[in-house]
């Protein structure tokens, strides 16, 4: 096996490996290290590597295998958005505040992956607090596909890192698109869960009614046995959801034959380049050849996601970093405190307005969700923006981030679970993302037409030229 | 509204949070407030218009005056 082979493999092939003996953990973990210290100083997906930590696990699962453990991650090398508290490792949220904090303490979901034997490469880059734009200090993080591009926001250093097969998998956070959009733009699948189905404990907030934590991954597969190995009520999170869904990753092979999909008609329109709908348009095609049925669906209030999130992720995100904006305005980058300091002039009935405003939203999806096992529309209507391209407009029409957002951030506001996955490359080899969104706790919906779309399309392994 | 007095209004909201910025800021900070004033009035007539009586969250109208 080549030694990009090795570092490309998937998690499910690679834990098959293992089990039969055939790789180590501790090869897996330095084919990932190599490829780091090799490619990262070009993407700059990670803020902190643990070269010798990580081998030394990787070690250490790899006799708990030969003792007989057979954790579902055992020895599996993955990395964590570098706003999940690990304890005695620097967790800096991207941003010059927490540049030198080191948690006493581990957040949940690092606690559930280090117990399902996962082993730790390093912490990735991401946009400040989660904000959407990048701190100085670190930089954008380079999308895999072309160098002069962004990977995405705010979770790209996960995305590039998995892109990359600088990680077999990795974990984001969500609040109004920053697991789906990265992956995306980096080729790969990406789920935002159901509201409360994985803690936010030791995770950084930025919006605490939108934020979720998911995987990032090059499968379905291994999007699932991530998402299985982290899902689950946590009583130190107070939004979390005491009901138990299904593991996800056992009902993949099912085929996806008469599922019915509603198509977002308005979601193939706002925004959306001519290359990203033909692309789009062609993954819907694909899904009705595996045999689901697909017709257009409407919904009323899908014009108004960015006017909705927005007063509501900026007066979180303010009410949250209030006493940093007030002692310390100049460690923030000038986009983030510019954006937080509008966060203090967002009226109380405009964030009420935001908030009864969705709730009818919430409604709505339900009752599509009743006709259709899951709604279809492009992830992003463009493919990867350039670098730098992330500042406030003082038009929306030319804000970046606000377009993106009106197609992500209905299921932050939903709550629904929703996932990205690669449908096909434009013309100039740019990947494109189809989104679905599913039914609450149904993330096992969404996985299972991922899977079955991965396995039918015609270049699922295609891999970024570095 | 005229930019003197978005820029008053916003100085004035941040003061309210105890957050002081610089007069270049504030004009600054006017002009992307109020690239959402007009989502911000849409979002009240629809989620607030049917269980208040809409003068009274109309922003554009004289009402939305003191």
């Amino acid at each position: 096996m080549s030694a990009s082979d090795l570092a490309y493999l998937s998690i499910a092939r690679a834990l098959a490996l293992l089990d039969a003996g055939e790789v180590s953990s501790e090869e897996l973990t330095s084919s990932q290290l190599d490829r780091i210290a090799t490619l990262d100083e070009r993407l700059n997906a990670y803020i902190t590597v643990l070269d010798d930590r990580a081998l030394a696990d990787a070690r250490l699962s790899d006799q708990r295998r030969r003792d007989g453990d057979r954790s579902p991650l055992l020895g599996i090398p993955i990395a964590l958005k570098d706003l999940f508290a690990t304890q005695g490792i620097r967790t800096t949220a991207g941003s010059a505040i927490l540049a030198d904090h080191v948690p006493d303490h581990d957040a949940t979901v690092t606690r559930r992956l280090s117990d399902a034997g996962a082993v730790l490469l390093g912490k990735t880059n991401m946009m400040e607090f989660a904000y959407g734009y990048p701190h100085e200090n670190y930089g954008e993080t380079r999308n895999p596909w072309e160098l002069s591009r962004t990977a995405g926001g705010s979770s790209g250093g996960s995305a590039a890192a998995v892109a990359a097969g600088m990680a077999y998998g990795a974990l984001g956070s969500d609040t109004g698109g920053s697991i789906r959009s990265p992956a995306a733009y980096c080729g790969i699948v990406g789920l935002k869960p159901t509201y409360g189905r994985v803690s936010r404990h030791g995770v950084v907030p930025l919006a605490w009614s939108l934020d979720h934590v998911g995987p990032l991954a090059r499968t379905a597969r291994d999007a699932a046995l991530l998402f299985d190995a982290i899902a689950g009520h946590d009583p130190l999170d107070p939004a979390s959801s005491p009901r138990a869904g299904t593991p996800s990753a056992s009902g993949l092979d099912r085929p996806v034959d008469g599922l019915r999909i509603g198509l977002v008609e308005f979601l193939f329109e706002r925004h959306v380049q001519p290359s990203v709908r033909v692309a789009a348009l062609d993954g819907v095609a694909l899904l009705e050849r595996l045999g689901a049925v697909v017709e257009p669906v409407t919904l009323e209030h899908a014009g108004l996601v960015s006017a909705t999130i927005m007063p509501i992720v900026q007066a979180e995100a303010t009410s949250y970093h209030r006493q940093s904006l007030r002692e310390h305005p100049e460690l923030f980058s000038a986009a983030t405190r510019e954006n937080l300091r509008l966060g203090a002039a967002v009226l109380a009935i405009d964030y009420l307005a935001a908030q009864r405003l969705r709730r009818r939203m919430t409604d709505e999806v339900n009752a599509a969700l009743t006709r259709f096992d899951a709604l279809v529309f492009p992830t992003q209507p463009i493919v990867a923006p350039v670098l730098d391209a992330y500042q406030i407009a003082e038009s929306a029409d030319e804000d970046i981030l606000d377009i993106e957002i009106g197609h992500t951030g209905y299921a932050n506001l939903t709550g629904h679970p929703a996932l990205s996955m690669r449908c096909g490359f434009t013309e100039d080899g740019l990947p494109v993302g189809l989104q679905l969104t599913g039914r609450i706790l149904d993330e096992g919906t969404l996985l299972r037409i991922a899977h079955q779309f991965g396995q039918a399309s015609e270049a699922p392994s295609r891999r970024p030229d570095l | 509204m005229s930019n003197d007095r978005a820029t008053d209004d916003i100085t004035a909201l941040l003061h309210v949070a105890g957050l002081t910025v610089s007069d270049d800021e504030a004009r600054q900070l006017a002009l992307f407030h109020e690239r959402f004033a007009g989502d911000r009035a849409r979002l009240r007539q629809i989620a607030l218009g049917e269980t208040e009586p809409s003068v009274t969250f109309a922003p554009e109208s004289e009402h939305d005056e003191p």
